[in-house]
């Protein structure tokens, strides 16, 4: 366990350095392909609960996604 | 003295007729706006203006989830098991988006489970398989922009079904950094559940919870002008009466099952990153998402997911998915245990804690109106190598206003 929580850490880390030495690389005005529809890293919200729901209900695995585990649902996952 | 029935007659007339003025005004009030809408007024030029509440999102899902297979934590099916796992299960849901303000906009959700056959979420529906079980909830998140780079975000949901009630409420910050190129955010959320502590038999013995706190670190960055990168760390921590009380294990040494029983904790870590690629010349997006996920029942779980998402026309999209996961399963896992087992000791037969692998291909057409609405359809099936297998059709549809 301490292995694995070491390497969240510095996961963490690396995302908290990337994210402070955050620089401008894409200017605002060369995002026209980020405001694509296909582009936004989830897909339509319903859709995803939808999915979420069922891998959550199915799968021993769940968190992770700004949702806790075992919440509004009656299975013991 | 006035006779009271005759006073409360009157008392609803008058009511009745104040609504009916009320409405008159508001309609009046409507039309006129219509009427006298000048063409070159900012509203008309830049859209709607901000002045009051206003509805700016209404999406519709209807999904269908058609489920079958066999685990030993199911009743239907030999006493030694394993039991059918086949479920029928219809979800529709509504979403709202409501902008109070230019920088205030919630967001209600309410999701329906209407169950049916053998299902883990209900007893009744695992010893009568032609039963049925519902489940209503309704979800608020609101969104306040706290300034250009800072926004504040409150959840609170509910969750009612037979024997089971849920109540959850989160709080979130998000602050955008190097001319929004960077997100980094944090959030929090606390769930109470509370349900019937029900028996396989289907004795009950009063009401149990338990609760679960999480917390969520995430950061998104922009790579380049077609490339978009996000990551999350999730630790979660649950406490009370984890298991499914309902749930059996056979037992090794006897034609009989005994409930099956959790740690009274439980600490749930995971790590995921994703990735989305447009590319301009072929009009397609590519996204790849990745998920490590470990916990303290000794249960650790991969995920990979790939997406490819096609304009087949300037207003119809294709995504093809491919979802790869597999979990070692709890320790605590055996499909039978010996009757002289401890009545605290954890065991459990449930066939979604074993370890498996699980692949899922999905396949969804997607058509953006003119005018800001959308309609999609998608079917998913998904299998995994321990016997279970769904297949699931989702329709969509959505409309901003």
């Amino acid at each position: 366990m301490s292995e694995r929580l070491w390497l969240a850490a510095r996961a963490l880390l690396l995302a908290l350095l990337c994210a402070t030495s955050a620089c401008a690389i894409v200017p605002q005005n060369r995002r026209q392909y980020l405001a694509d529809p296909t582009m936004p890293a989830q897909d339509d919200a319903l859709e995803r609960r939808a999915m979420r729901k069922f891998h959550v209900t199915r799968e021993g695995a769940a968190g992770a996604d700004g949702k806790p585990a075992g919440g509004g649902c009656g299975c013991g996952n | 003295m006035a006779n009271p029935p005759a006073e409360a007659v009157a008392a609803a007339i008058s009511a009745l007729s104040r609504a009916r003025g009320a409405a008159a005004v508001a309609a009046f009030g409507l039309l006129s706006t219509v009427a006298h809408a000048d063409p070159t007024s900012d509203a008309s030029i830049l859209g709607r203006s901000n002045d009051g509440p206003r509805i700016d999102d209404f999406r519709l899902r209807l999904t269908s989830y058609y489920q079958d297979g066999r685990g030993y934590q199911s009743q239907a099916g030999p006493v030694a098991g394993p039991g059918s796992e086949r479920a029928i299960i219809v979800q529709p849901m509504l979403l709202v988006g409501i902008r109070q303000s230019p920088r205030i906009r919630h967001e209600v959700v309410v999701p329906v489970d209407i169950v049916s056959a053998a299902s883990a979420n209900a007893l009744d529906v695992i010893s009568h398989a032609s039963a049925v079980n519902e489940a209503v909830g309704i979800e608020v998140t609101s969104r306040f922009e706290l300034s250009d780079d800072d926004q504040l975000m409150t959840h609170v949901g509910w969750h009612e079904e037979e024997p089971f009630g849920s109540g959850s409420f989160a709080l979130g910050y998000t602050r955008s950094l190097a001319d929004d190129n960077a997100t980094l955010g944090i959030s929090g959320q606390a769930t109470y559940d509370r349900f019937d502590f029900l028996q396989p038999n289907g004795d009950r013995y009063g009401r149990r919870n338990r609760t679960a706190v999480n917390g969520n670190l995430s950061f998104s960055q922009l790579l380049s002008p077609t490339t978009v990168f996000d990551a999350s760390y999730g630790l979660t921590y649950q406490e009370g009466l984890l298991q499914t009380s309902y749930n059996s294990v056979p037992l090794s040494d006897a034609a009989a099952r005994t409930p099956e029983v959790f740690p009274h904790s439980r600490t749930r870590s995971a790590l995921s990153a994703r990735v989305a690629q447009h590319v301009p010349e072929t009009h397609s997006t590519l996204r790849a998402a990745y998920r490590y996920y470990w916990d303290s029942f000794s249960l650790s779980a991969h995920t990979l997911e790939l997406e490819l998402h096609q304009y087949l026309a300037p207003r119809l999209i294709a995504r093809g998915s491919y979802r790869y996961y597999t979990q070692t399963g709890v320790d605590f896992f055996g499909t039978s245990v010996p009757s002289g087992i401890g009545t605290f000791s954890p065991r459990t037969s449930d066939s979604d804690l074993a370890a498996f692998h699980a692949n899922e291909l999905g396949l969804r057409l997607q058509w953006l109106a003119r005018g800001h609405s959308a309609l999609d359809v998608s079917y998913f099936h998904y299998e995994r190598d321990n016997g279970l297998y769904a297949n699931i059709f989702s329709f969509g549809y959505g409309e901003s206003f």
